[in-house]
């Protein structure tokens, strides 16, 4: 029986070179023991998404969909919302006002396959 | 010198309040509308009205700079300053305006709108010199002209879409630069336009503007003079304005952007997308084979 799992990660202020590879490190570590993690991403200590910023949401939402997982935004500033917009992440992850909202698609999303949903606190 | 009948002052300052205040979602009488600014279809005008002298006085001008200018006018024997404190864009039939001035036999006449006054004054030399030697005695009341046409006030990002909007639809005088491709499709000749690029109608596309492929402009979208649009960008129902630089793969919607500087219509917030590589603001003297280079 497969675990299914809903992850909450802060995303860091500043996308410098330890914070990135402390984020990555994590999305690594669920990734390899997780079946469809489902990501939420808090963006809330985000003020602006830099270059940078951009490349580690992509490569963490790469890295989750190759696990047949999910990837979400919450608590994104309206100026990082614009940036998502922008880039066209928000095609790629979605974005929520709250985790409540999070549940719906994810009970959703379990009802598909064949694991336990388990949501991590 | 010799007489001259009429000059004209032009006051570039916007809108007063949001100069003062700075705020971001103003728009500045310097941002090109379809291929050319509102000061410059202002001059236009009162050019094409026969002003024998025409000023420009910057928006950072002190008043009493604007009242030297005309005393100095006055002085000299020009018979009738035009006024205009430029913070909208009005369809006003000048010509008329100095008719009315004539008929009525006021000192000043100003231009009103059913939302309030227009900035458009007209003084005869009399009042001008009058006001230089400090009198206060009250002359007769300023003669008001009502003008029921089109305006736009330069108050917003949002005005300015709309002023754009406008003339794309042909619901203002504005006509855009450069020549009607297609049916509501304006691109200037020195445009560079990759085979790939999807264009839909309406939409404006200024001088040496480069389209690189896959990119699509979407309806009601002006990219204005020297801008370049990287590979496989969508632009939507936005202006780009003057020399800016948009990088690949983005959808910039319901937006004015201006260098680095995001301007989002609906939501009224600013974004920097420079500091994200996501846009640049070009040298204006740039025009290397290649092409434009981000500064």
């Amino acid at each position: 029986m497969y675990t299914t799992t809903m992850y909450r990660l802060q995303f860091p202020s500043t996308a410098g070179r330890a914070d990135s590879r402390n984020f990555m490190n994590q999305i690594k570590k669920l990734v390899g023991d997780t079946y469809q993690p489902h990501v939420t991403i808090d963006l809330s200590a985000v003020t602006e998404l830099t270059a940078d910023g951009i490349d580690l949401l992509l490569e963490c939402a790469e890295r989750v969909e190759h696990a047949d997982g999910s990837v979400s935004i919450v608590s994104a500033s309206a100026e990082v919302l614009i940036i998502l917009e922008v880039t066209r992440l928000t095609s790629v992850v979605k974005t929520i006002e709250t985790e409540a909202e999070q549940v719906p698609a994810f009970i959703s999303s379990i009802g598909d396959s064949t694991g336990t949903g388990q949501v991590a606190a | 010198m010799g007489r001259v009948e009429l000059g004209a002052l032009v006051v570039t300052r916007g809108n007063p309040e949001q100069a003062l205040s700075g705020a971001p979602s103003s728009w500045s009488s310097t941002w090109p509308v379809l291929g050319k600014t509102v000061l410059e279809r202002w001059l236009d005008r009162v050019q094409h009205l026969g002003a024998g002298m025409v000023s420009v006085v910057r928006s950072d001008a002190q008043l009493p700079n604007v009242l030297q200018t005309m005393c100095g006018w006055a002085n000299e024997g020009v018979e009738r300053i035009l006024l205009i404190l430029l913070g909208s864009y009005a369809e006003v039939d000048l010509l008329d305006v100095v008719q009315f001035h004539s008929r009525t036999q006021n000192q000043v006449t100003r231009v009103f709108d059913p939302e309030g006054p227009l900035g458009i004054s007209l003084y005869d030399r009399g009042e001008v010199l009058r006001h230089r030697g400090g009198s206060s005695n009250a002359t007769k009341l300023p003669a008001r002209y009502d003008f029921s046409g089109y305006v736009t006030r330069l108050s917003s990002i949002g005005s300015y879409r709309q002023l754009v909007l406008d003339a794309l639809n042909g619901s203002c005088g504005i006509r855009p630069a450069g020549s009607q491709q297609q049916d509501g499709i304006w691109i200037d000749p020195s445009a560079k336009v990759h085979s790939s690029v999807q264009i839909q109608a309406p939409c404006f596309i200024g001088r040496n503007v480069r389209l690189r492929a896959g990119v699509v402009i979407k309806q009601y979208c002006s990219i204005e003079e020297g801008s370049e649009i990287d590979i496989g960008t969508t632009i939507d129902q936005s202006s780009i304005l003057p020399y800016t630089y948009i990088a690949p793969g983005l959808n910039v919607r319901h937006a004015v952007v201006d260098g680095t500087r995001l301007q989002h219509i609906d939501r009224g917030v600013t974004v920097d997308l420079g500091r994200a590589g996501l846009s640049a603001g070009l040298a204006q003297s740039i025009s290397s084979p290649g092409g434009l280079s981000p500064e």
